[in-house]
Parts: structure tokens; sequence; C-alpha cells
């Protein structure tokens, strides 16, 4: 069943003096798996990234012996990335390390000895039943197979949280829930801490925000293909500076699954339209990244997925893909490479922003 | 510790292989005396392929069960020579059996809340209202029920993965 296409936003504008070549990614849960595509996929362009509860890149393809059906790469993703029943069958940093060199010598993604200098956050709740601790483990090995110095990266797994993004606000979800909207309160600002990890001190966050968010249509990023699952819109925090054309950065902050704007519960397998989700825009608006942003001059892109279920495309919690869904090949699938549908879009966007 | 494995995970396949046939009959029986008329037909072909898909997912479960079997059982005298083998293979089961008992919980405690739901349903002053919460425990039991067949399913096929992905590493070793 297919939701009705929405009216045409303004398309993503462009600003003076960003600089693009000091970018950063960060994400959620099916956030996280796409962070880590992003920023492998192009190394070249970021400096950094932030992983909460995400595992490596192509774990899901660990275990190919699985393809009895096409439905391999979800049973791994299911399975070994996210719930191993114990740490021997959680996803091998080394050999994806390796897959990843492969890819990069194909030319599928940036040469991985950009990563060198990157800084990397990497989070796990001790209380996470959704992606398992060992998981997220194997993330940190992963980029230090891949030669990113262990000083780069910050990695956590001590705090009792459950699934989530981590805020201060009383509204959100007690700190080891493992509920939607997967955004839950705890003594410290999440968002904060990783984008002070990936590009040092920084300005304290602001308590008014001076900018704006700006609601732009996806739409022509992927060429409105349902494959994509991503939604109509997609939403930026631009700082009144940077309007105004003072220097800045991007930050890609990518929500998990069900958080999106356009997500919608299904009940007995139908969209239960008639009782929309009262927190579709809290990961753009509460998480905590536009109040940083604003005093130290960086643009939030807030890409948007969107849950579709029908023959052709799972994803009914409107997930990114980190196992295949958007790939027209079942037994190749690509969702990873510079090539994949969405990481062409949300590219596509993160170079639009720094072309005024 | 195979053969109870293999055991345990075959019947939850069987009670969803059971569970498949009432349903198909179930159809049947409602589809069967609708002819349909021109603009609306009896969708038929759909049925069959639904039918057909879970076929195929039950038998892609048994056929991994298989394959599983055939990794490890040429396998079987060198990795129970192997000490750290044995021991993955008891963390393996230990885990499986935690998480089993972990969904025992969470039923016990969804039927104890259906239960003192029903307990309290207070008096109603409409036929309505009282067909509504009535009807409200059916459909509570209806999810409980669903989503721990489905919790189950899930287990087993998680289990499965698990562990051939688990022999083939240790035979990869050797």
């Amino acid at each position: 069943m297919s939701i009705a296409s929405s009216p045409k936003a303004p398309p993503l504008p462009g600003f003076k003096n960003v600089d693009l070549s000091q970018s950063s990614v960060s994400g959620l849960s099916s956030g996280a798996f796409m962070t880590v595509q992003l920023h492998l996929a192009h190394s070249s362009t970021f400096v950094g990234a932030g992983v909460i509860a995400g595992g490596p890149f192509r774990c899901a393809e660990t275990y190919r012996a699985a393809a009895i059906a096409e439905d391999s790469a979800i049973l791994n993703a299911v399975s070994i990335c996210m719930n191993p029943l114990i740490p021997q069958t959680a996803p091998d940093p080394a050999r994806l390390a390796r897959n990843a060199r492969a890819c990069a010598d194909k030319g599928e993604i940036d040469p991985v000895s950009h990563l060198a200098n990157d800084r990397v956050y990497i989070f796990t709740g001790s209380r996470d039943t959704v992606v398992n601790s060992t998981v997220v483990d194997t993330t940190r090995r992963f980029y230090e197979h891949l030669g990113v110095a262990a000083d780069n990266i910050r990695y956590e797994s001590g705090v009792p949280a459950g699934h989530s993004i981590i805020t201060t606000n009383p509204e959100d979800n007690p700190l080891a829930a493992n509920r939607p909207p997967y955004i839950n309160q705890g003594d410290f600002v999440q968002s904060w801490r990783i984008l002070e990890h990936i590009y040092g001190p920084l300005n304290p966050p602001s308590e008014r925000l001076s900018g704006r968010i700006i609601r732009f249509d996806q739409r022509e990023f992927f060429n409105g293909e349902s494959r994509a699952s991503m939604s109509d819109y997609g939403y930026a925090y631009v700082p009144k500076a940077v309007e105004e054309g003072a220097p800045a950065r991007v930050h890609i902050a990518l929500h998990g699954c069900k958080q999106g704007y356009a997500y919608v519960n299904y009940v007995n397998g139908r969209p239960d339209l008639e009782n929309g989700l009262p927190y579709g825009n809290r990961y753009f608006t509460t998480t905590g990244y536009n109040e940083l942003a604003d005093a130290n001059d960086l643009i939030i892109l807030y890409p948007q997925a969107q849950g579709t279920d029908n023959g052709a495309t799972q994803n009914p919690e409107g997930c990114w893909d980190w196992w295949g869904y958007t790939s027209t090949s079942a037994r190749e699938p690509d969702y990873y490479s510079q090539q994949a549908i969405q990481i062409r879009a949300i590219h596509g966007m993160l170079q639009r922003l720094g072309t005024p | 510790m195979l053969q109870a494995l293999t055991q345990f995970a075959h019947a939850p396949v069987d009670q969803l292989q059971t569970l498949h046939h009432l349903q198909a009959d179930l159809i049947r029986k409602f589809i069967a005396p609708t002819a349909g008329t021109d603009s609306h037909p009896v969708p038929a072909f759909a049925l069959g392929s639904h039918a057909e898909h879970i076929r195929q997912a039950l038998g892609d479960v048994a056929l991994r069960q298989l394959r599983n079997l055939q990794n490890v059982l040429p396998a079987a005298v060198k990795l129970s020579q192997d000490v750290g083998v044995c021991y993955d293979l008891f963390a393996f089961q230990k885990a499986f059996l935690e998480r089993l008992s972990g969904l025992q919980t969470q039923w016990f405690e969804g039927l104890e809340s259906i239960a003192q739901e029903a307990g309290e349903i207070r008096q109603v002053n409409t036929a309505s209202k009282l067909i509504a919460q009535e009807y409200n425990l059916y459909a509570q039991f209806s999810a409980l029920l669903m989503g721990q067949v489905s919790a189950v399913a899930e287990l087993v096929e998680n289990a499965q993965i698990d562990f051939g992905y688990l022999i083939a590493q240790t035979t990869e070793e050797n």
C-alpha cells in the first residue's frame, strides 16, 4: 500500500563559504550502519563519524552460505549484525576490513587511506537489546583494522542505556528503554559529544536558536524512485550567520528506524493512517544537534527515510538500507557503494549545500 | 547437544506448519462459497501465491537446518576434540536457552496482564462499550500470541544462521 505523494517543497539551497572537505556524519541504529557506509564510501569528504549502536561495513553479507533464499542478507542482518547469540557469531572485523579495502580497490568507495586521520565516536548502551554491544565493539575494531588511530576513536560502552540517542530532555524515554522513539533521557547530550569529538572544542550551545529549519524536496536526489524508500521531504538546520555568508561546515544526522517524519506504524500489516505518531519531527528538532550547530556555524542535514512494504521493497520501519533492500540485485546487492541509491542521494544533498 | 538443538528448532517449525494448514483451510472455507463478481473477482491466484510463499519460507528453514547438519557431521569428530569449539557450542546452547527463557517470561507476563485487565472490566453503560472491552481482550491475546510465534520463529532462524556461521568459521580454521 502506498501513501500519496506530497506537494512539492522548495529545493535544497546552497550556501557560500561551505567547506565540504570538513563534513561529518552520525546516526543511530540503521542510521549508524548507514553512517559507516557513507563514511567509507566518501571518506575523502568526511573528517569524522558518530556511530550510535551500529555495526561494521557490509556485515549483512558475513555468512553468505545462508543464501538458500534471496533473504540471506536480512537474515544475516537480524542475527549476526544485531543479535548474535555469542561473541563468536558476531561480525568478523578483520575480514570486513579486507572486504572494504577490496571495495576501494575496485573504485566502489574512496581509498581507505582517507580514514587514517578521521575521528570516530562509537557508542553502545549496556542495556541495548536491539543491537547487541558485541556487534558495536566489532565496529570499533573494524575502524582500527582500517588504520584509524586508537586515539582518534572514542568508544563508550559503559552507560546503562537502551537502544537510543541520549538527550537531557525530561519528555524522552527513561535511559534504559528500548522502544520508540528511541530518544532517551540521560545526563548528557550525545549529539554534543559526537560533534565535539569530531571537531574538537566548540562554542557552548545556543540557548535560543538564531537560524531556521528548512524543509526541502528530497525527490530530485533519488529521481522519485520508490525503491529508495526515502520521504518526499528532508530537513536541514541552517544558522543565521551561515545564511548571511559565514564560513560553514556540514554535519549529516541520520535517524534510525521508525524515526523519520513520515513513519507510519503498521498494524496487522496495514499502515495505521488514522493514528499518526506524534514524534516524527523529534529527531531533527530535539536531539540537541541544532543548538550546538547554531553556535558553531554548522549546517545539520537531516535526510529522511520512509517505510515501504510491498512486493519489491520490504522496509516497513523506515530504516536506512544496510542489507540491500533498495538494490535491484538480490545476489549482488549494492547498498554500500557510491552508486547505491541512498548514498548517492545523501551525497547529492551534501554537494548541493556547498554549491551557492 | 546438536540433536537437542535440532529437535528444539524443529518444534516451532512443525507448529508453524500446522498453523499454516489451519490458515489455508480457513481461507478455503471462507472464500469457496463466494463466487465473486465481474467487477470484484475472487483473487484466487494471489491466495495460491501466498500459500506458496509460506511453504517456501518453511522449506527454507528446514533446508537451512539440513545444510547445517551436512556441514557439521563430517567435521563432528574433529570438532568434538577441539576444546575451544566445545566451549563455544556450550555458550551457544546457553545463550539460546536464555533467550527462550526470556520469551517465556514475556509470555507469562503478557498473560498475567490480560488476566488482570479481564478481572478489572468495570460496569459499562452501553452494549457497544461492553463489546469493545471484550473484544480488546481477544485482540490483546491475539497480539501476544502473534508476537510470541514471531519471536520464536526469529530465534530459531537466528540460531540456525549463527550455528551455521559458527561451524563454517570452525571448519575454515581447521
